[in-house]
């Protein structure tokens, strides 16, 4: 019952004033509890000018349930797994986690999005990555940067929603394909390199 | 020989102004000069004389007061002097102040520079100065008649010490201005970045007269991106190039997975369609097929999340006919509630207890203990 009601007013919302370098919006018209969401990676980390999708579903449950928030893009961070998961304790109920009904969607997003550039080592999904990211942070940031070229760069949005479509599973060969993606991007576009 | 006389003899560099009554120059005690200001009004009387002198010199006969004030009564002014002579140069055998004169030095120095520097700079550029000058405002107007201010900090040691500047400008703009030591060569390089910006101004303000801006909320001239409205929930990041102001800027596009596509493909197609010579606002309608572009209106109305008394948990003020019916009771939150939505909330973090028909539990605004009637 409060989920459609609030959900509307969310959506108006986030479609007239939406939080910086975020976008939100239903994936489909009519069906408003599927969302698609992107966002910038912030200035001054690793992921900066990458743009990342992500999927939100809205639980029945909702407000009394958190959304469930999954990365589409790949992305290389410790509280961020292969599938796209999510470590952020505000995604979870307590007394696992912390979220709480007064928490919006763009609060989540604006969440996530801090959480993207501020990692979190302590509770981390990608236990290797977490490890790096603490004792050989250049290299984190290397991989972090590349990946964030590979996959993010706000032009090859194009094809990499097209190589999810059809093989969504199959990882390796996925990363294959990415892989030939960015390195044609590479030679295309320099004006992305100053942002 | 006359007191006059033997005066002028002892202290050649004091040169006497009105009648004897006043002396401006240097008094010097062991080779350092020191500058000092005389006033004897009742000459050759040393009743009510004022002596005014720099600094350290003032530090140095500091605890010498009364000893001072018995010289005046008995003495002429020259024997007076040879005696503040010869007891600076015991109190500066103690305590050398050789430094803090070369500090003072330095100072004078700098200020001739600085206002030799600030000379090379048009009158009418200068808005403002703080009394000491170590604060100054300059301005520039520009082509379009916008005002653009520069706020230097000048350090005592100037120019070795590093000028410290703030203006709206870009970053990058800035990082070249900051590549200047002198406060002409910052004014200089500041105006070449303003009239070098000044298309990418045009541009902007263009924009933010016919487009809805999302972010950032209030842009000024430091902002060189812009992320605007071009649809329902889609919206576009403009960044303008610094280094070629010519140049197309680069476009991001956010918004629903099918509109972005949309968009992206016909920006591929469009790319070529942009003059360097029109604006930036028609060129960016022209790539994005766009006949208008949607209005700012909204962003004046009252588009919060949520009002005042409406439930935080629903975000509505109406729920199954009641309006919220519960506050949180510390002062500081006061959240307002439906009964329905915060029992169903408390039923579902475990952990809560329930007495009779009360459940308690934590206000989910700010953590305080609340409770909640079980709903009829």
């Amino acid at each position: 019952m409060q989920k459609g009601v609030r959900l509307k007013r969310e959506l108006e919302v986030l479609a007239l004033r939406p939080p910086p370098g975020i976008s939100c919006s239903p994936k489909e018209e009519d069906i408003i509890d599927v969302l698609d969401a992107k966002m910038i990676g912030l200035k001054g980390s690793p992921y900066e000018g990458g743009v990342f999708k992500l999927e939100i579903k809205i639980p029945d449950k909702y407000p009394f349930e958190p959304p469930h928030v999954q990365f589409k893009t790949p992305v290389y961070h410790p509280n961020v797994d292969v599938s796209g998961r999510i470590c952020l304790d505000l995604l979870k109920l307590p007394s696992k986690g912390s979220w709480r009904p007064t928490i919006s969607l763009a609060g989540l997003l604006v969440s996530v999005q801090l959480l993207l550039a501020t990692p979190n080592p302590d509770d981390p999904l990608m236990a290797d990555i977490a490890e790096e990211y603490r004792y050989n942070k250049p290299e984190y940031e290397r991989k972090a940067k590349e990946w964030t070229k590979k996959y993010a760069a706000p032009e090859n949005s194009n094809e990499s929603k097209t190589l999810e479509a059809t093989s969504s599973n199959e990882d390796s060969d996925t990363t294959k394909k990415r892989k030939s993606d960015a390195s044609e991007e590479d030679t295309k576009d320099p004006k992305h390199k100053r942002t | 020989m006359d007191e006059r006389e033997a005066l002028m003899e002892a202290f050649p560099h004091l040169i006497v102004c009105c009648n004897f009554t006043h002396y401006k120059g240097f008094i010097s005690v062991g080779g350092t000069n020191f500058l000092t200001s005389i006033h004897v009004p009742n000459y050759p009387c040393l009743a009510k004389m004022t002596l005014k002198c720099s600094w350290p010199v003032s530090q140095l006969l500091s605890g010498h007061d009364t000893m001072l004030k018995e010289w005046i009564q008995s003495d002429t002014l020259t024997s007076f002097l040879k005696k503040l002579k010869n007891l600076l140069e015991l109190e500066m055998k103690k305590k050398p102040i050789v430094h803090e004169c070369q500090e003072d030095f330095i100072v004078a120095d700098s200020f001739k520079l600085l206002m030799s520097d600030l000379k090379k700079i048009k009158f009418h550029n200068i808005v403002s100065f703080s009394s000491c000058l170590k604060k100054i405002q300059l301005q520039k107007v520009d082509a379009s008649n916008r005002v653009h201010v520069i706020d230097m900090s000048v350090g005592e040691a100037y120019p070795l010490d590093v000028v410290q500047i703030q203006a709206f400008l870009p970053d990058a703009a800035l990082e070249i201005i900051r590549k200047n030591s002198r406060v002409d060569k910052i004014y200089n390089s500041f105006v070449e970045q303003v009239l070098y910006l000044q298309r990418t101004w045009d541009d902007l303000d263009l924009i933010d007269a016919n487009c809805c801006v999302l972010d950032p909320e209030h842009p000024t001239r430091k902002d060189m991106g812009r992320r605007i409205l071009i649809g329902k929930n889609v919206s576009i990041y403009l960044n303008m190039n610094y280094e070629d102001v010519s140049a197309v800027p680069s476009i991001t596009v956010l918004g629903p997975e099918q509109s972005v596509q949309q968009f992206q493909s016909t920006l591929a197609r469009n790319e070529k369609l942009w003059d360097s010579d029109s604006s930036t606002v028609d060129n960016l309608k022209k790539v994005l097929d766009l006949s208008s572009f949607p209005a700012r209106e909204n962003r004046c109305a009252d588009i919060s999340l949520v009002h005042q008394e409406e439930c935080l948990i629903c975000f509505a003020l109406w729920m199954d006919g009641e309006m919220p019916n519960l506050v949180c009771e510390n002062t500081r939150c006061g959240s307002p509630f439906h009964t329905t939505c915060l029992f169903q909330w408390l039923q579902t973090v475990s952990g809560n207890y329930q007495s009779f028909n009360q459940v308690h539990g934590d206000c989910p605004n700010c953590g305080m203990a609340i409770s909640c009637p079980v709903p009829k």
